[in-house]
């Protein structure tokens, strides 16, 4: 279990951290997610001792981290970096030798994650010779080839095309099935929602919502409708039959909850000509539904829960993007 | 992982790095040559190998008593090899002469037969006749001339201030000549530290590594490195010294040279570390080599200055003032004391400026520690003052 608690870092006038905390379970995928100077690279450098923290606290198995430690410890920091020169089996070796393992066993390591990876034929390459593809699977190499406990991705994705995507998924998958924790940030909310287990959301140096994924996608009380109408024309709200009312899942509050509202659901553009309506969790989706039909013919009908983007805008009151330049601002 | 082990790898990557690094290498060999050329290639082109005089004596020629050998000594003392045969009669010392088999023929201590008499050889013939002709006269007069000491007065130039001549060139010529290789082995390597920590952080490698190593560990394997290669390098300029000098055979190894390689070894090992330390953080602070470049400038300043002062003021006078407070101070020590060495150098003193260097190398590669760890991590380019400034990394 890894434990961030209460960190705190400034820079000068810049507050890179403002009391963030934090925790992840072994077996399972952390996603830390927030727009670029959230403070997640600080957080993740944190952990291995290269940010000096103004407060808090980080702890492994409710251990202060020491260096024996993060031996076990695998990182990918957000800057890529290898020696250039040297070959991507040489550059393996010695960083698995680096985390305590035996040349023999090292050397045995880094082959094997090179073939794993799809690099089994450019062992002896320098790694400057490699695509930028190939080096950044041996920066990958790099970060799990001494089969760390604790596995720390800073933007994995980033940069990666969708087949790097997938691989780099798939990696992580295993590795928290065999029962590592994984921490990675990214600022793409949506693009790794099918991937993480758990999520925290940080902005402005705090965490700001954490939970399972379920848990942080059902916070918000809303749920979001997707629908298409066979004819062109989206009306401009929804309005509710009375009957929507009845239709909420406690029987009790409905009736002195207006949960659709006799003014009804105001009707965002989507894509494809689809409408989107944020509704109340307690209304069932059949009462929804029953709604839109009542303005033309169906094509389409989705009712779920916000995406983790949406999720962000409602708790931070910005979109991730808005958070992103309003900070590139400060930072002019 | 023990400290000691972490270092120890590094210390391998560092070398291997280098020692896989086609210039480190090209400028170790010319080095070696150069330093063999210029033990060597003077003795090719001084002496055609010893001058030769061969020598023919008419038989029965009137000669003073002990003539041969006299010409023998006297032809050493300049140098040459004499050689005496004697000539049957007129006629054989003619078809000598003409075929070259002979220099010169006496015919009697008046008449030499030659075709074109070197200069020396005449004034040893002379000279030869006049000595045992003296010798003879004495003799005969009642005095014993072996305890006169005629022949080899052995005489010795000595310099005003006591010291002999030719051992003092020696000196001198040895003490520039290691002053020089001290500072390009330096400057070699220092610029080694210089380029390998600006490529660590410019390629951002130092991140991986500092998640588990920690900076004064990296710094630590760097400068041990780089340490023991230097030194490797001075013990193969050593071995080919010496080499060319027992190639040579007829020139002899300088007096000084023993102390003189092991004063630059120890020197070397105890002080290379602080230049090192300075030109590693130059490095940490830059984000490419051309930067790395300008934050090292006052560096090459500095050595500059410690380069001139060895060469103008240590080196021709190695027992003065500016010699001796120079081997003290940590920075021109490891060059100020192997110069000195040439000429002989009191060992107490080579003992305090090794103690005093040790020592500032430990203490610079500390601070060094600071600034290095803090300037490597931090992405961008960093002053030296910022790195004064900035938060160190433990």
């Amino acid at each position: 279990m890894l434990r961030l608690d209460d960190l705190h870092k400034r820079y000068g006038e810049v507050r890179a951290l403002d009391g963030l905390s934090l925790s992840a379970s072994p077996g399972r995928i952390l996603g830390f997610l927030g727009p670029n100077g959230a403070g997640k690279t600080t957080s993740m450098r944190s952990i291995f001792g290269l940010v000096e923290l103004d407060r808090g606290e980080v702890r492994f198995d409710d251990e202060a981290i020491t260096a024996r430690r993060r031996l076990r410890f695998g990182y990918m920091p957000e800057q890529r970096g290898l020696y250039p020169r040297m070959t991507a089996e040489r550059q393996l070796v010695f960083i698995a030798q680096l985390h305590g393992l035996t040349r023999a066993t090292a050397t045995e390591a880094a082959r094997s994650w090179l073939d794993r990876l799809g690099l089994g034929d450019r062992h002896d390459d320098p790694v400057s010779s490699l695509s930028h593809g190939n080096q950044q699977r041996v920066q990958l190499a790099a970060a799990l080839v001494h089969d760390p406990d604790l596995l720390v991705l800073d933007e994995p994705f980033s940069g990666l095309d969708p087949l790097g995507v997938a691989a780099m998924s798939d990696v992580l998958v295993r590795r928290a099935a065999d029962g590592a924790t994984v921490v990675f940030s990214s600022h793409q909310l949506d693009l790794v929602e099918d991937l993480v287990d758990d999520v925290v959301i940080v902005a402005h140096g705090r965490d700001r919502l954490a939970g399972t994924l379920d848990e942080v996608r059902s916070s918000t009380g809303t749920r979001t409708v997707t629908f298409r109408l066979a004819e062109d024309d989206l009306p401009d709200r929804v309005v509710a039959p009375a009957a929507v009312d009845a239709g909420a899942h406690d029987a009790d509050e409905a009736t002195t909850v207006d949960l659709a509202g006799t003014r009804g659901w105001p009707v965002e553009p989507g894509r494809d000509g689809q409408g989107v309506l944020r509704v109340d969790t307690r209304v069932q989706p059949d009462a929804v539904m029953e709604a839109v039909r009542r303005h033309g013919r169906l094509e389409r009908f989705s009712f779920e829960p916000p995406s983790l983007s949406e999720v962000f805008r409602d708790v931070v009151g910005m979109s991730v993007a808005e958070v992103e330049a309003t900070h590139a601002e400060e930072q002019a | 992982m023990r400290p000691r082990d972490v270092i120890a790898l590094v210390v391998r990557r560092e070398m291997g790095d280098r020692l896989g690094n086609r210039a480190f290498l090209v400028t170790t060999a010319i080095s070696v040559l150069a330093i063999v050329a210029i033990i060597v290639v003077p003795g090719l082109f001084d002496d055609d190998g010893p001058t030769t005089w061969d020598v023919g004596v008419l038989a029965g020629a009137a000669l003073p008593d002990g003539f041969d050998d006299t010409l023998v000594t006297i032809g050493d003392a300049s140098d040459a090899e004499v050689t005496v045969s004697e000539v049957d009669d007129r006629a054989d010392a003619d078809t000598a002469i003409t075929d070259g088999d002979l220099d010169a023929v006496v015919l009697d201590d008046q008449t030499v037969l030659a075709d074109d008499l070197p200069g020396g050889l005449e004034r040893a013939i002379e000279q030869s006749l006049a000595t045992a002709g003296l010798a003879d006269a004495l003799e005969e007069a009642g005095v014993d001339p072996s305890g006169l000491d005629l022949l080899d007065p052995d005489l010795v130039v000595v310099t005003p201030d006591g010291q002999d001549e030719q051992t003092r060139e020696t000196a001198l010529g040895l003490g520039f000549i290691v002053t020089i290789l001290l500072f390009l082995t330096l400057q070699i390597n220092g610029a080694s530290l210089l380029t390998t920590t600006v490529e660590e952080k410019s390629s951002r490698v130092v991140e991986v590594l500092l998640a588990t190593v920690r900076p004064w560990q990296m710094l630590s394997g760097k400068l041990l490195a780089m340490t023991l290669l230097s030194v490797g390098q001075l013990v193969l300029y050593a071995v080919a010294g010496l080499g060319a000098f027992s190639l040579t055979g007829d020139v002899s190894l300088p007096d000084g040279s023993p102390m003189v390689v092991v004063t630059s070894l120890v020197m070397f090992l105890l002080g290379f570390g602080l230049w090192g330390a300075i030109y590693a953080v130059a490095g940490s602070l830059a984000t490419s080599a051309e930067e790395a470049q300008s934050s090292a400038g006052p560096i090459g300043f500095v050595a500059a200055a410690v380069y001139g002062t060895v060469i103008i003021g240590v080196v021709p006078n190695p027992d003065g003032t500016l010699a001796q407070v120079l081997s003290f101070i940590p920075l021109s020590a490891p060059f100020a004391l192997p110069a000195r060495a040439a000429a002989g150098v009191p060992v107490w003193e080579v003992v305090v400026g090794a103690v005093l260097t040790g020592l500032g190398t430990w203490l610079g590669v500390r601070l060094a520690g600071r600034l290095y760890s803090a300037a490597v991590l931090s992405g961008g380019r960093m002053t030296w003052r910022d790195a004064f400034r900035a938060e160190p990394i433990r």
